[in-house]
Formats: structure tokens, sequence, C-alpha cells
């Protein structure tokens, strides 16, 4: 067979590279500002694309798609061409997904900060740049086909097994999460409401965990572990095995961010029971990783790379056990909502993906330059702050998520709820403080990475395109005998097919009964659409992502009941598109805020929250009280929602503004009885008429049950 | 591996008739709380038995094979392992015979819901359960005994080390040549490794565990889903306050609070007050956002009683109160309120609501005009 001579690729991946690093610190900085946010709100400015609810998409955004992204991007640019045995299909599809994709990083730190986004978690980005995010993905599809395609290796190896998986899923999680109908360019509602919405969106955000944060760096691992420590990988039947089973599992677990909600029982149940099979299969990844080091342990003290790696496989360990007992119903009871979570995620966030990242790029660098690392003390002084950086982070936020919601829980044996909402905010802010230090160290240690990183690269000299060899498959191959996983390692294409089949079960089994069946979410015929003022008011809440601090969802507990009201119900959330129940409380719940305080504490509460909660976290919304309401778009927005299903009479997008001047008037007029001038044309008039209207619809139902027992 | 899996799949199968043999002459028998935590131990006991076993005969082998190579003689110890798990299959079955017997035993007595006869047959399953662990036990440690004797040659006693390589089935990286597979990525070479049998019975528990769990919540409905679960809860809760008052001997409510102005109470009313109140009634009583409330007005009536069932419940704008507060401190704090009246306080807002004239309390300021 006649040996063919080729070039790897190397300048694709020294890009994607750079990128990495660059938006690493980018994505950190933004967590660290926010994460100093909670406990100084005047760092916000006042200024509206530096505060919390805008800042913190941000910072998820960038370091999921940003950094994580470019990372899976470097690693499999690297791997894929070595594993194919040739150079990526086409040049310029590598340049367009490299291009595109920073592109869509740009146009999302924009949009976002400026307030454009769907408010649905880690899916903020407005349709035209899901459209984008779309075509670059099916370019990186291609080229990535391309080359397995053309590869000199008869069969794939388990990292691409894994590359695989991960492109087909995200493809789906992103189409089928993203069905949003445009108001106008850089807004749009979302295609489901409440309940249905909600289930879509932690499919997606779930999955986006598996398949976008855990798949491919698992893929990575399984290709940088093992030529890092030079031994062989642990077990081909356990990457199988776990492979399957973690793919196939994975994608039924996102209920289970949604436990004791409004979903119905069901659904949660198998979020739960999923969840917890999850367990072994992810932690054959883990042991299929730690295993591959026997025998090699000595070398782990030495070498940097393996350090990380070691770590970081450990964290995956770690948050993969802690993520199944979260799912626990009567875990989730105490750890929702709370900062419990925000630290199991950065377990999985620093120690996981950072750290693989970190020893990807350590281990790349040298190679790319031909040179060995500048320093590795320095790399080692790396590890060090990077690790006492994830335990300052993270057990301060474990303490703290523990210790909020059982003071929320405590009542007094009289029977009252014996702490105020922010008392349990104020008790845990020396715990926020701490948690920042260690994002600090952690940031600090990926800075020292930089310094690094730049003295190797200066002392060697790139090599652009990595020369190598390799004989063509032959055309007739003849397989004799062989373990049956080894077929459909031959034919890439039918490995995808049946990945697709493998991850669309779970989905369609979740989705189709909640969307067809009828009694899951029970009819409440009290329920109403929003007036066109409320609906403005409410693009706003969405807008100024009130959503990462406020949830809109009382679970039914004693405590929830007697704090916020009536648990939530499933028919109440109908014409929510998007919903907004929330995954956080750094503030109290609004599910029910409707009425409770008067126009007036809302208004002041906006421009100075201080002023009615003294002590309160929240930061102020001076620029609402000046902004003008854009009603320009309210018959546009009428008009899709009567499309998406809302019931608004025939023609109402003529006579929307009417009345929503009408209401804003009625609220004008009541502030000033209060002594507060406010036009009734500001943006701060139709977010008090929403923050009135939430959850008050089923109050009228009471009432009129009320009133007819009271006939009788 | 195949021979392994089978017998698991054995072994549950006969668990799980056994648990539902249990369930149909007592219905609840599988929906009761103490029965599944049985029927679970005496399925993960059962696995422990297996994995032992599975340690045993594997030993056994391996003695076999060395002696065998130096002479054929001595009873091989598989003979102990057939017994042993014929044992194992007497007590599964004697598990399944428990159901149809135990209606015969109608016994008054029971024990978390489970007849007697059902919560002893249980408890005497699982103690053989233990029994024939600790007989498994006894023969892995004097076949690793009479091994270490003979080889000489592995550390001292028990080692975690070695016991973890056992959990693994950890092949020495030495004789890694022989697991190797035969193709190579980029470099990279593959191990055929055995599955950490820790690992996959570990997967099988969950499975079960979910199988279970699943049964419970939408199957039999012996476990309460989340409304079910508030409902109890409150009732509870309800229970407890109610005994806690009754004992405590605090009885005040709407219908039997009165103005006090003992100087104790008006000072705890005040602290509620500036805790509470002044973000919409200011300090002073005048009233910012909420109305003043020392003037003669009213809008939800100011008699000491409306005055109560106002803070206590809310109504409009005003928040509900009696989450926060019991119901001495929401009298305590009415009090206070009904103590402002006729302050007079600067800037105050103007009256809103109907007149309401107090009773007795004072009459100074009865006569006071409207603050227009």
């Amino acid at each position: 067979m006649q040996v063919e001579k080729f070039y790897y690729d190397n300048k694709i991946v020294r890009a994607f590279g750079y990128a990495t690093i660059v938006f690493a610190v980018v994505g950190m900085l933004a967590g660290l500002w926010a994460a100093i946010q909670i406990y100084a709100p005047a760092t916000s400015l006042n200024l509206a694309p530096t505060t919390f609810g805008r800042l913190r998409p941000l910072h998820t955004n960038a370091i999921i798609f940003a950094f994580v992204g470019n990372c899976i991007f470097t690693g499999v640019y690297y791997s894929l061409q070595r594993l194919c045995k040739s150079r990526m299909y086409s040049d310029k599809l590598s340049w367009i997904h490299f291009w595109g994709w920073q592109l869509i990083i740009a146009a999302a730190a924009v949009t976002l900060l400026m307030g454009y986004t769907t408010g649905k978690e880690y899916a903020e980005l407005e349709w035209p740049i899901d459209i984008a995010i779309t075509l670059v993905w099916v370019v990186f599809g291609i080229n990535m086909f391309g080359t397995i395609l053309q590869r000199r290796e008869k069969h794939l190896y388990v990292a691409i097994w894994f590359y695989i998986a991960t492109w087909v899923t995200i493809a789906m999680l992103h189409i089928v999460n993203s069905f949003e109908l445009p108001v106008s360019f850089m807004k749009s509602y979302s295609w489901y409401a409440g309940v249905q919405d909600a289930l879509v969106q932690w499919w997606y955000g779930h999955n986006a965990v598996a398949f976008f944060l855990t798949t491919p760096i698992l893929g990575l691992m399984y290709y940088f572990l093992p030529k890092a420590a030079n031994r062989p990988v642990y077990s081909y039947r356990l990457s199988i095995v776990h492979f399957w089973s973690l793919i196939f599992l994975y994608i039924w677990a996102g209920p289970h961010h949604l436990l004791y909600t409004a979903l119905p029982d069901w659904a949660q149940s198998l979020g739960t029971v999923f969840s917890l099979m999850l367990i072994f299969p992810s932690w054959g990844g883990m042991l299929n990783g730690l295993f591959t080091l026997r025998g090699v342990w000595d070398k782990v003290r030495e070498e940097p790379v393996l350090k990380f790696m070691v770590v970081a496989i450990t964290c995956y360990g770690m948050s993969t056990l802690e993520g199944p007992l979260l799912s626990l119903k009567n875990v989730s009871a105490i750890a929702h909502y709370t900062d419990w979570i925000i630290a199991h995620v950065h377990i999985g966030g620093l120690g996981w993906n950072g750290f693989m990242a970190f020893a990807m790029l350590y281990y790349l660098v040298p190679k790319m330059w031909g040179t060995s690392l500048y320093s590795k003390k320095l790399a080692t002084n790396h590890f060090w702050l990077g690790t006492i950086g994830i335990i300052l982070y993270a057990v301060p936020l474990y303490w703290a998520g523990f210790t909020q919601s059982l003071m929320w829980k405590t009542f007094t044996p009289e029977g009252q709820l014996k702490f105020q909402f922010l008392e349990s905010v104020t008790n845990i802010i020396p715990m926020y403080v701490t948690r920042s230090v260690g994002g600090t160290l952690y940031l600090i240690g990926a800075i020292l990475m930089c310094y690094n990183l730049a003295k190797t690269i200066a002392r060697g000299t790139f090599i652009a395109n990595e020369a190598a060899e390799a004989a063509p498959i032959p055309h007739k191959a003849h397989y004799r005998k062989e373990h049956w996983h080894r077929w459909i390692e031959r034919k890439p294409v039918t490995m995808l097919v049946v990945s697709l089949i493998v991850v669309i079960i779970g989905g369609v089994v979740e989705m189709v009964p909640t969307f067809l069946v009828k009694s899951n979410i029970p009819t409440i015929t009290s329920v109403k659409p929003y007036t066109p003022l409320e609906l403005q008011g409410r693009d706003i809440y969405v807008r100024e992502g009130c959503y990462t601090c406020h949830s809109q969802m009382i679970r039914p507990f004693r405590d929830e009941v007697a704090r916020y009201g009536e648990y939530s119900k499933a028919g109440e959330f109908v014409y929510d598109h998007p919903f907004q129940w929330g995954s956080k409380r750094t503030g109290p719940d609004l599910a029910r805020v409707g009425g409770k305080y008067p126009d007036s504490w809302h208004y002041n509460h906006m421009d100075d929250p201080t002023s009615m909660s003294p002590g309160s976290v929240m930061p102020a919304y001076p620029w609402l009280l000046d902004n003008k309401l854009d009603t320009g778009s309210t018959p546009a927005k009428i008009r899709v929602m009567q499309k998406l299903g809302v019931p608004y009479p025939e023609g109402f997008d003529k006579i929307a503004n009417k009345e929503l001047t009408a209401q804003a008037e009625a609220i004008s007029g009541r502030l000033r009885k209060d002594k507060i001038e406010a036009p009734a044309n500001r943006e701060i008039i139709a977010l008090i008429a929403y923050l009135q209207r939430i959850g008050t619809d089923i109050k009228l139902e009471q009432k009129a049950a009320a009133a007819e027992s009271a006939m009788k | 591996m195949f021979k392994s899996l089978s017998l698991l799949v054995l072994f549950v199968v006969s668990g799980s008739t056994a648990a539902f043999a249990a369930g149909p002459p007592l219905p609840s028998a599988l929906n009761n709380a103490l029965a599944l935590t049985l029927v679970t131990l005496m399925l993960v006991l059962l696995l422990v038995i297996f994995m032992l076993g599975r340690v045993l005969t594997g030993l056994a082998e391996l003695k076999l094979n060395k002696e065998k190579e130096e002479q054929k003689k001595t009873v091989p110890p598989a003979a102990v392992i057939t017994g042993l798990l014929l044992m194992l299959s007497a007590s599964v079955m004697a598990q399944d015979n428990s159901g149809s017997l135990q209606p015969v035993a109608a016994n008054p007595q029971t024990f978390g819901g489970l007849s007697a006869f059902v919560f002893y047959f249980m408890i005497s399953v699982i103690l053989v359960e233990l029994l024939v662990i600790l007989v498994l036990i006894y023969n892995i440690r004097t076949l690793l005994r009479a091994d270490r004797t003979e080889m000489a040659e592995a550390g001292a006693s028990f080692s975690l080390r070695a016991w973890w390589g056992r959990m693994n089935k950890f092949k020495p990286v030495e004789q890694e040549a022989d697991i190797a597979l035969d193709h190579e990525y980029d470099g990279i070479r593959e191990l055929d490794n055995r599955l950490p049998p820790w690992w996959l019975y570990g997967f099988y528990v969950t499975i079960i565990f979910s199988v279970i769990y699943l049964w419970r919540y939408h199957v039999s409905y012996s476990a309460p889903l989340s409304t079910e679960e508030y409902e109890l809860s409150v009732e509870k809760a309800e229970r407890q306050v109610k005994a806690y008052l009754a004992q405590k001997g605090e009885t005040v409510d709407e219908n039997t609070v009165t103005v006090s102005v003992d100087a104790g109470d008006l000072a705890e009313g005040k602290k509620i007050y500036v805790a509470a109140c002044v973000a919409c009634h200011k300090d002073d009583g005048g009233g910012m956002v909420g109305p003043n409330l020392t003037d003669d007005y009213w809008l939800h009536g100011g008699d000491i009683k409306s005055i109560f069932k106002t803070i206590k419940y809310g109504i409009n704008a005003m928040p509900q109160w009696q989450t926060s507060y019991s119901n001495k401190q929401i009298a305590q704090v009415a009090s206070y309120v009904v103590s402002l009246h006729g302050t007079n306080p600067a800037g105050a807002k103007a009256a809103e609501g109907e007149l309401y004239k107090q009773e007795s309390v004072d009459v100074s300021s009865a006569a006071a005009p409207d603050n227009k």
C-alpha cells in the first residue's frame, strides 16, 4: 500500500487556542464582577448594561460558548486530524467556522449588554444570532464529517464518538429550544408557553451542560490524557458501555431542574430517576480516565498537565455524583433556588471544564511550537491557585445555600416564619465575599497561565503545517470476525444516525404528552392574557434579566405558601411566552407579587431599593424612571402573540395602544396621589403594571367562588 | 462477563418476584416504606452475596488450577460454592412462599403496617443472608490466608490497595500486554479491562431503585406527590402549632383583642412598627405610601379589632403579616398604632376613608378638626 504524505493544519488550532485564552479571562472577569455586585450593588455603576441582570447572562454565555466552546474546537481540530490521519476537510470551512463563531460571540456580548435577550437561560441570544449559530454549527459539522469521511484510519476512536454525539445533539437542542416568533429585528417570543416552555428550556439547559460541557470534554480527555500520560486507555469496553448509556440517559434528566414546580409529577419523577441512573455512566468516564493513569502516578507529581487533568476528572466525578443526589426530591427541596446550585455548577465549570482546558493548553502550546513549557513551576503555582480558588469558591456557597434554605424554612413555634427574606440574604453576605476571593485566585491563576504560555510561544517556532504520513484505507477491506461494536466504529454516518435516535427518545417521551395531553396543564378560566401595558412591562422584566435573581414559581411547601402565597399552578402560565420561573432566588419569589405593595412602593423601590427595604442588595434601576416606553412595537407584539395562540380579540392590535395609554394614565394618577410625579409614558409605569398583575388572576377565581358561596 | 450478567439477571428476577409475591395478599405491603426498605435490603444483600460468591469462585478456581498443576487431589472448593448457592436459592424460594402463607397467619400484631409473620420472615431472611455473607467472608479469608502462606509474597494482612484491586478486577500493570487491543490511534492504545464490578453492580442498583421509585409514585401511589406532601405537612404543622399555643395559654385573636396601654406591650409594638411598617406609614405614622394612621379616618375600620384584622390578613396594598408575626405581636403593634392617634405629625398625609371616633381612650383628639 502506497503511503501518503500530508500536513496537519495547526494554524486553525492556534487561532481557536488564542480565542480560548482570551475568552477565559473575559468570561471570568464578567463572573467576578457579577459576584461582587451581589454584596456591593453600587458596583453596577447604576448603568443598565453593567447591572447584574445583564452581566450574569454575559458571564454564563461567555464561559459556556466562548471559553469552553473555543476550547472544544481547539481540541477537536487538533485531535480529529490526528485520529483520522488527515488534514481537516477544508481549510476554508475551518476559517469560516472560526470567524463565524467569534463574530457570534462579539454579537452576543453587545446584544446581551444592550438588553436583547429571549429570557431563557443559556439560550438568551435573540433570533438572528440563533440562526447564525445554526449555520456555523452546520459548517463545523460538514468540516468534521468531511474529515472523518476522508480518514486514513479504518475505525473511529472513542473521542470521535463523543464528538459526533455532541454535534448531533447540540444541533437538535439548539433548534428545538430556539423556536421563536420574531416581533422585530432582535425581539422575539418563544414558541412555547409556561409549563411547556419550561420543559423545553430545561431539556435544553440540562443537556447544554451534558453535550456542550461534558461529552466533548470527555472526548478531549480520551485524546489528551493517554497522550500526556503515555499510557493505554484503561478499558475499551468501559468506553462503549459508558458512552452509549451516558448519551441515552442524559437527555431525560432535564426535569430535575423543575422538581416541585407546576410541571406534571410524572415528568418530574422521570427527571429524578434518570438523573440517578446517570451516576454510573458518568463515573465510567471518570474511572476510565483515572485508571488510565495506573502505573504512572509518580508522573502526576511532576507533570502539570496531568495534575490539572486529575483534579478535573475528580471534579467531574464529584459533580456527577452530586447532580443526581440533587435530583432527589428531598434534596432538591433544600438546594433549589439557593447558592448550593451555584457551587455545584462551579465544581463542574471551574474544576472540570476550566482545568481540562488549562491542561490541554499546557500540552498543546509546547507541542505546536516545538519546544518545552517555559516554566513548570509557574504552571504548578497556577494549579495550586486554581485548586484553592475552587475550594474557596465552592465551600462558602455550599454553606450559604444550606443556611439560607434552612432560614427560609424555619417557623417559630407559634407558626410564623422566623426570618424575613432579606435577613436570609444579609446573613450570607460574608460567604459571598469569600466566594469572590476564591474566584479572584482562580482568575490570577489563569493570568499566570497566559504569561507562561506567551513565554513558551516566544521561545519556540510555530509549526503551521505538521508533516505526517499514512496509508489510505484499502477499498475492499476484509473484516474478519470482530467485536460487534467495531462494526459501527467503521461507519461514521450510521454512528451519527444511531446517536441521534438514542438522544431523541428521552425528549420525545417527555415532551409529546406534555404538549398533547390536556390534563397535564389544567385550564384556569380566570387566567387572562396580559394587557398591552403589562405585556410591555413584562418585556422590560425580561430585558433587565430579573429572572436571574427572582423566581416566579411558588413550590407547594408550607414555608413558601406562608411567605409568598398560594403555590403556583400549571394553568397560570399559559400566556407566558417565554416562561420566567427562574432558577435562583437572590431576591424573593415574585409569582404573587401582584397587589402585594402599592404602586408607589414599586416606583421608589426601582429608583432605590434600599429606600423601601433597608439592606437590600438589589441594584437600582433609575433609567426605568426616565426611559420612554416604546409603544410603537405594541401592535406587532399583539399580532405575534395572537399567532402563538393568545386569545386577543380580532383587530386588538389596532386599539392596543389606546388601552395601554388608559392603563398607564391610571397608574400615573395613583402615583400622583402618593405625591409621585411620573409621566404615564415611562417604562417604569409598564413595569409596575406587569408586577401588579403577576399571579393575581387566580385570586379573581377565588373571589368569585367566595362571592358565590356568600350568596348561597 | 455474559455469564455474570445472566446470573445477575436471574438474581434480580428471583429477588423481584419475591418482592411482588409479598404484594398481592396484603395490597399495601409493597407500598409500605418498611417493607420496601426490607426488600431493598434483601436485594442489596443478595448482590453482596453474589459478588462475594464470585470472588470466592475466582479464588477457588485459581487455587484449583494451581493444585491441578501440582497434583490432582483435595476436595474442590467449588462444592462449597454450590452448596452455598443452593442455600441461597432456597432462601429465595422461601421468600416466595411467604406471600402465600401470609393470610393464614392472620396475626393482629403489626410492625409498621406489616403483619408480624411477614415482618419476622423478612428479618429472618435478612439474617440468613447475613449469615451466608459471613460464611462467604470466612471462606474467602481462609483461601486467601492459605494463598498467602503458600506464596509468602503479598504484603501482610489486609491491605486497602489489594482490596481496591479486587473491587476493580485490576490486572497487574505488567500483564497488560495480554489485554491490549490490536489497534492504535495516533499512538494511543487501548486495553480491554473488564468493567469494574462495583461500578457495574452500582449501575444495576440505580436501575432497580428507579423502577421501585416510579412504581411507588405512579403505579401504587404509595408515596405522596408534591401537593399531597404539601397538604400533609400543613396539617402536621397546624396540629403542632395548636398544641404549642394551647400549652402556652396564648389565645388572643381578632375576636378577643383589646387595646393595651401596658408600657411593655407598646415598646414591643413600636419595635415591630419600626421594622415592618415605617416604609409605608412613616416612623411617626403620618403616612406616605400607606395612609395616615394618626387621624380619625380609617379605610378599613379604626377599632382595635379591625386594625388587628387589617394587619393580620392584609387588604389591597397592605400586606398580610400573620406569616411574620404572632397574634400577640400583632396585638402589640395594633395597640401601638392606636397609641399614635392624635399625635398630629408634621407633613402627614390627607385623611382617607371613613370617620371613626375612638371610644374612650382620649377625648381630646376626637374634637380635633381634619388635617385639611
